[in-house]
């Protein structure tokens, strides 16, 4: 603490242990984990089919979810910041809902819209065919109801921060809605952009609960790496450290990456 | 992670003692998901010793796992042979295990049986979904060991965690089968239960162990369990008695 004094000396005593203590809060568990893995049997699990495979499918569920919550939740976003549609409020609050809802209940709540009996999915079932719980695709579906509000929260007020002047400047010279959106908005909030999807993609890639309610468990079509964990739970405590682990190590390089590279400039762009 | 749900644990315990006024009497229970029933039943029975356990139901390995980590138990009921001898070749056991129920394996099928569904081969037919519990915990240890006696190879559209996710599939109607547990089955009227005779070839014993991390506080709870007042409570819920 000592150190952290004499590098910024302005925080006053009281914030810099009560953020010394936050850190520890999150630090601990992490610590714990690393020390508690067998790394010996890493290689081991690595070279396991089912954990490459769980591994492989939670990355390509997590950058699909991703990348609908930007197509989606970027104009849902601009919506709530910009436009004055009524019931703004109430939709917003609907919209995000999903972040505080037990993930198992969401879970539920997809079964009872999407699911073969549900409200959509019964038409879906009886007039094309299609049955979403069990397969990837409702994988896709359950991360991004429960991941998306991120996005749409970071973007929102990364929309209501910046200054509408450029925006002003563009519509005066007879730019369109959709060009000044695409190449005045859009540009100026990218590190909010980017913000949310990164947090949207740890929030998907870290999804358990209403993916095994609503997409079930079967491999190489619905078990992710956090489902993968929790059987391992079961039968082999060593193993789902190390996936565990491993899933850590994964957000942990991502996070870091992305936070020096683009979304740092958030708080220099301010 | 498990030193972190151990330390919730706890705090959870703590706190139920706390607001106990007998908490010297209080005693944690740990008991296999599919018990849950029939020990609520007892712990709402004013005579019973179970009104001042402290109860946590998850699945068997699991439990077995926080008792390692140090979760102070009492009595540990499991759906599984091997947790238990595990834990008493660790030491953690106070007396022999005890056998206190059984149960069998069914098919959990939609209220009415509309598919029709009457035998283990039936689960084989392409237009029908299944779901069964995963291998690794012992439900879907059980399954896989009734269809492999049985020489019947089945495609589940999803390896469910436990007992109650795979009865939740079958209520909601996601699936049109699933394998679970009689008890399970009965415990609700949204599934009808198939009883193959396929079933007796795996035997489901329900083992009690006291455990050493709280000593002297079981015993009341074990001996209810097997006395006529627990033995009647399991019968009520669908168990087989021992």
């Amino acid at each position: 603490m000592t150190t952290r004094a004499r590098h910024e000396q302005r925080a006053p005593l009281l914030l810099a242990v009560l953020g010394t203590l936050a850190v520890i809060f999150f630090v601990l568990p992490l610590f714990a984990l690393a020390v508690r893995v067998p790394w010996s049997s890493l290689v081991d699990v690595l070279g396991n089919e089912a954990t490459t495979e769980a591994l492989m499918l939670s990355i390509i569920t997590s950058v699909i979810t991703t990348a609908i919550a930007v197509i989606f939740g970027v104009p849902l976003a601009w919506l709530l910041a910009r436009s004055t549609m009524p019931g703004r409020q109430m939709i917003r609050a609907i919209c995000t809902l999903s972040m505080v809802l037990p993930p198992v209940v969401a879970g539920v709540a997809l079964l009872a819209s999407l699911g073969r009996r549900g409200v959509v999915g019964q038409l879906l079932n009886d007039w094309i065919g299609l049955r979403l719980p069990f397969t990837m695709p409702a994988v896709v579906i359950a991360q991004l109801f429960v991941a998306m509000p991120f996005l749409v929260l970071t973007v929102e007020s990364g929309f209501a921060r910046s200054s509408t002047t450029a925006e002003e400047a563009a519509r005066t010279l007879g730019a369109s809605p959709w060009y000044v959106f695409s190449r005045v908005t859009v540009p100026a909030t990218r590190s909010a952009i980017l913000a949310g999807a990164v947090l949207t993609w740890a929030r998907a890639l870290g999804e358990f609960g209403a993916t095994i309610t609503f997409a079930g468990n079967f491999p190489g079509a619905t078990r992710t790496l956090p489902i993968a964990t929790y059987l391992a739970l079961e039968t082999n405590v060593d193993d789902a450290l190390l996936i565990s682990m491993l899933m850590v190590m994964l957000s942990l390089v991502i996070l870091v990456a992305l936070r020096g590279r683009w979304i740092g400039a958030i708080g220099g762009a301010r | 992670m498990h030193r972190v749900v151990q330390l919730l644990f706890a705090a959870v315990v703590v706190a139920a003692c706390g607001s106990s006024d007998q908490r010297s009497e209080t005693t944690v229970v740990f008991a296999a998901s599919s018990l849950v029933d029939v020990l609520n039943d007892l712990s709402n029975d004013d005579e019973s010793a179970f009104v001042r356990a402290v109860m946590s139901f998850a699945s068997s390995a699991s439990l077995s796992a926080q008792v390692v980590d140090g979760a102070p138990v009492g009595l540990f009921v499991s759906a599984d042979r091997q947790q238990i001898d595990e834990l008493v070749a660790a030491g953690y056991g106070l007396s022999d295990p005890r056998v206190v129920a059984r149960n069998s394996l069914v098919i959990a099928v939609e209220a009415g049986n509309p598919l029709g569904i009457q035998t283990l081969d039936d689960l084989t037919r392409s237009d029908l979904l299944l779901a069964v519990a995963a291998p690794g915990v012992p439900l879907g240890e059980y399954s896989e060991a009734m269809l492999r006696a049985a020489d019947i190879e089945v495609s589940p559209v999803t390896f469910e965690a436990d007992a109650r996710a795979v009865l939740a599939k079958v209520v909601l109607g996601e699936v049109d089968a699933g394998i679970v547990y009689a008890t399970d089955a009965t415990s609700t009227s949204d599934v009808a239960a198939v009883y193959v005779p396929e079933a007796d070839a795996v035997a489901i014993e329900y083992f009690a162990l006291e455990i050493t991390t709280t000593p002297g506080r079981s015993s009341a709870l074990l001996n209810e369990l097997l006395g006529e007042r627990g033995q009647q409570a399991l019968l009520q819920r669908g168990f087989v008695l021992p």
